[in-house]
């Protein structure tokens, strides 16, 4: 093994440089820059010390993306170093004779890769965290053991792909092909997955697209993707998408694990068969290249395909003629790689019609399935229980959503809001039905105004989930959300205010509900504190229905805003956008908590926005506007007449009374903006007049 | 002992070995001659257990060849055109077989070296083919294996260096169990050196035998007889492999011992008869187009 490590001596040298630019060059330099981001202050040092043990941490860390890249190119290089023997038969002939057995000579030249790269990683990986770590004084053991960690990762993520590469080496027969071939056993089935997903998505309307699983398990369709998704858990989407739906630490090394233990076990298998003879054609065996041919021919045309058509005006079923000119060239394309022979493209013509075929049946499955997939709803004996999230929030609880495509556990968030209740669940899925096949409502319906959209999962009796998701209108959405809201474990599953984690909360503004009645105090409170209030509201909001709030009108709004910055370091926030949260007349508990801090919030006529006492010679200006007209009211008695005409519109009422305008207040002295919903009357209105805005 | 019995093997369509039966004695120089594309490098390359057979069996001192490093180890194949890695130089050369081969002398083949003026640090890629093909003989030979297949390997090597090997190899059959098996277009050189010879056509075996039972069952031999009757007679009762006549002379090549034939010959009262030595050559082209492969007809 040494020898073949001697034979192919400038890898590892490649690799012990590249790794030295990587790891100890890297973390000096960046160990330096952190100087720029502090400034001098009374915790400077202290500050720098946190900046720079997060940054040796995170260089060397098991979510460094620079290491996950080189792991790809030093996983190919390797492969191919070690195996491209295979593409000359002067070599193959002299590896073959060798007094080996074709194991032993397979695990000889794996291991010679293996170590290539290892050893150089292991050695810069070192010096870098002994020398940066000696020089700033960082050395730590915890420290020591986070980064042995990682290295432990990372070698296991390296081995797997390393492994996939290998395969690919052993099944291709010229070096070119190896390095395309392990392209495609790294990325096909992750892309594949997408491309099909989105497929889905697109001709399958009530497609529940970021409901379940099917939101990472492509990633894990390869070891590279694997890496990666271990990798993504840093980020705000995929860690709330992953971390807690399903996606453990352990899951991504046992992944891995089972990668390098299957993509051994095959080429082990193969290279004892692999015929000596083959060394210097494009592939194994022509059946292979078939079947590669058909993978990615299918897939690429039919996406392609439905590309094409859906970038131009032509008929949907034109998709099917698109897709299987695509299909024909990407044959001839592949067909071009493997001969490198333009004569050669129609070679295969078998492979070439079962590739036409699996396209047309494709398309056909997609285009006529949805007749049964939209329309498809559980008798309710069949269900156990149900759950309904939407991105709408809920509008009588305050400004906030559930950012559904972007940071927040559906899964579980899903387990959070079960229900039995299946009346107004049903009704909505109903409502959902209809509206997509009497309406064509689709999903992207729900970005105009009146609508939402819904995500329902249905837990059946036989242990199967279905997700399916609807376009409804707001009022069925809101119907739906009181009933449910009668059971009080539902509300304390789904009211916001649950699911605050105090420790994210930055400040807190509490503000009166009249936006004429001055702007929000921030509120000077501790964690301590803060945690109090939320719990407080927390459990003043548990006691109401959604029916009980849209009797009231709300004393005050609270204003929250997260913390994403904890020790000099960026933290991820929570998962619920949430921005204000309304405070009613019932909410006793967080009414003299707010007393308790000076702040008195009172009852006030919700027929008007302020009464005819109230001081209004702190606003400047009244912006109002409506989809087509604005206004800008800046007379002080027009503007304090204005506003007594005007009947204060909650945001519930938006989805009832369309007759609403929205307000912006702009204050002399802060020069802060208040915002509202109102109804002007015909005096109100009479004012406005005055003060339109051309265009 | 090297046994070969009903060996087939084909490229996808191409039957590049078929059916080829052969046994190789211990101490015998095995010359492996036939027609381009006859399947003389598949055959090497079967026995050095670098290709596995489709059927029959390659049996090395009764083991199987394939995947066996036993008998792996016994062998050393010399291909057409060897590898040697980027940048080796005939001293790392040496470094890698002594590792394959524990027996390598390294010795010998440091001597092998300078008598052949072939500098030890000089880069192979810089060698000439005839030099590239000595340093390949050079390497089998300290080897030190039992079985050296040379595939092509005298073919590039200049008269002296051609002699000198020749004597070594003579020199390890004495001094050793060895056994060369050499597969060559050069018949001449051929000749010298072995002692047995198979006879490879179209992936068949046409014959393997002795050399010398080979020469002393064909007879080559020049005539005149007077009467044009008794010519016809003589070709009728003789096993006449190829027959030339040119003016009054006519040249046959039969089968037979040289008794047997000459019994004939003297019983038409040739007016003249010389019995002529047959090449290796002869015995090819004279087998060859018997099964078929006429190569004058290609010439016409």
């Amino acid at each position: 093994m040494m020898q073949e490590i001697g034979i192919s001596c400038w890898l590892p040298v490649l690799i012990c440089v590249a790794g030295f630019l990587l790891y100890p060059v890297r973390l000096l330099l960046r160990m330096n820059a952190v100087n720029f981001y502090v400034d001098e202050g009374k915790n400077y040092a202290e500050t720098l010390h946190t900046l720079r043990t997060h940054t040796l941490l995170s260089d060397l860390g098991s979510r460094d993306p620079v290491t996950a890249l080189a792991i790809l190119i030093a996983a190919i290089l390797c492969a191919c170093t070690m195996f491209y023997y295979l593409d000359s038969r002067e070599q193959t002939d002299f590896y073959h004779s060798l007094a080996f057995t074709r194991s032993e000579l397979y695990r000889v030249q794996f291991t010679a890769g293996w170590f290539s790269a290892v050893v150089p990683y292991l050695i810069n990986v070192m010096l870098a965290y002994f020398l940066a770590g000696g020089i700033f004084g960082l050395l730590s053991l915890t420290g020591f053991v986070a980064v042995l960690r990682a290295v432990l990762f990372f070698l296991l993520a390296f081995s797997a792909v390393y492994g996939v590469c290998v395969l690919a080496m052993l099944l291709a027969g010229r070096l070119l092909l190896g390095i395309l071939i392990s392209f495609f056993f790294l990325g096909y089935g992750p892309v594949c997955y997408f491309v099909i997903r989105t497929l889905i998505i697109e001709n399958l309307q009530t497609y529940c697209s970021y409901a379940d699983v099917s939101d990472w398990i492509g990633w894990l369709l390869s070891p590279y993707s694997v890496l990666l998704l271990h990798q993504g858990q840093g980020s705000a989407s995929m860690n709330a998408m992953i971390t807690d739906g399903g996606v453990r630490n352990g899951m991504i090394v046992a992944f891995l694990a089972g990668y390098l233990l299957l993509s051994w076990f095959l080429s082990d298998r193969l290279y004892r068969v692999r015929p000596s003879e083959t060394a210097g054609n494009a592939l194994i065996s022509p059946k292979f290249g078939s079947a590669v041919k058909v993978m990615i021919s299918i897939p690429a045309g039919v996406f392609l395909g439905a590309l094409f058509s859906y970038s131009t005006d032509v008929p949907k079923k034109s998709w099917v003629v698109f897709s299987l000119i695509m299909v024909f060239l990407i044959n001839g394309v592949i067909e071009f790689i493997y001969s490198r022979d333009l004569r050669s493209i129609l070679a295969h013509w078998i492979s070439l019609i079962a590739e036409l075929a699996g396209a047309v049946l494709f398309i056909v499955l997609l285009l006529l399935h949805p007749n049964t997939y939209d329309t498809w709803l559980p008798s309710v004996d069949q269900v156990s229980s149900m759950a309904v999230i939407s991105n709408s929030g809920m509008q009588d609880i305050g400004d906030y959503s559930y950012n559904l495509n972007a940071g927040v556990n559906t899964l579980a968030l899903f387990d959070e809001v079960e229900t039995k209740n299946a009346d107004p669940v049903y009704a909505l899925a109903r409502a959902g039905i209809a509206q997509l096949t009497e309406q064509g409502s689709t999903s992207d319906t729900y970005a105009q105004e009146g609508y939402v959209s819904v995500c329902i999962r249905f837990r059946l009796t036989n242990g199967t989930v279905r997700y399916r998701q609807y376009v409804v209108s707001d009022q069925e959405y809101q119907k739906a959300e009181m009933a449910l809201s009668e059971d009080a474990a539902w509300r304390k599953a789904v009211y916001p205010a649950n699911h605050i984690d105090p420790s994210e909360i930055e400040t807190v503004t509490a503000a009166p509900w009249s936006v004429a009645g001055g702007t929000g105090t921030d509120l000077d409170l501790s964690g301590g504190e803060i945690r109090e209030l939320i719990q407080d509201l927390a459990a003043d909001t548990n006691e109401m229905t959604i029916a009980s709030m849209q009797g009231e009108t709300p004393l005050g709004i609270l204003e929250l805003t997260p913390t994403d910055w904890n020790n000099g370091i960026a933290e991820e926030t929570s998962d619920l956008d949430i921005s204000t949260l309304y405070i009613y007349p019932g909410a006793q508990r967080t009414l003299a908590f707010l007393q308790k801090q000076g702040i008195s919030l009172t009852t006030q006529d919700s027929s008007s926005i302020v009464s005819a006492d109230t001081d209004t010679s702190g606003i400047i200006s009244l912006n109002v506007s409506t989809a087509s007209d604005s206004y800008v009211i800046t007379d002080a008695e027009d503007i304090s007449k204005f506003l007594q005409h005007c009947a204060q519109s909650r945001q519930a009422d938006i989805m009832q009374d369309t007759s609403w305008y929205y307000l912006e207040v702009t204050y002399k002295d802060t020069a802060d903006t208040r915002y509202a919903y109102i109804i002007p009357d015909k005096t109100a209105l009479a004012i406005l007049n005055k003060y339109m805005v051309s265009e | 002992m090297l046994e070969l019995t009903n060996l087939s093997k084909a490229f996808r369509d191409i039957q590049a070995v078929h059916e080829v039966t052969a046994a190789i004695a211990d101490g015998e120089v095995f010359g492996l001659v036939g027609t381009n594309g006859a399947g003389k490098s598949t055959l090497l390359r079967l026995i050095a257990g670098v290709l596995k057979q489709d059927r029959g069996s390659i049996l090395i001192d009764g083991e199987p060849v394939w995947d066996n490093p036993e008998i792996k180890a016994q062998i050393c194949f010399i291909p057409d055109s060897g590898y040697f890695p980027v940048n080796s130089t005939p001293l790392t050369m040496m470094q890698l077989w002594k590792i394959i081969y524990p027996d390598f002398q390294e010795k010998r083949f440091l001597d092998f070296l300078r008598k052949a003026g072939i500098s030890e640090k000089r880069r192979i890629q810089t060698f000439s083919k005839g030099m590239k093909k000595q340093l390949s003989l050079f390497l089998g030979i300290c080897a030190n294996t039992k079985y050296l297949l040379c595939d092509e390997t005298f073919d590039g090597l200049d008269p002296v260096v051609r002699q000198a090997v020749k004597g070594v190899l003579a020199s390890e059959i004495l001094d050793r169990p060895f056994v060369p098996v050499i597969a060559s277009h050069n018949l001449r050189e051929l000749e010298d050196i072995c002692d047995h010879v198979g006879l490879l056509h179209k992936g068949g075996i046409l014959l393997s035998e002795a050399l010398d039972d080979m020469k002393g069952n064909m007879q080559k031999v020049q005539l005149v007889v007077q009467d044009p009757m008794q010519e016809e007679t003589l070709k009728a009762q003789l096993h006449v492999i190829l027959s030339e006549k040119r003016g009054s002379i006519l040249t046959i090549i039969a089968r037979g011992s040289y008794q047997e034939v000459m019994d004939v010959i003297e019983r038409t009262h040739p007016v003249f008869v010389e019995n002529l030595p047959l090449t290796l050559e002869e015995i090819f082209i004279t087998e060859t187009e018997v099964a078929g492969y006429d190569v004058r007809s290609i010439c016409k």
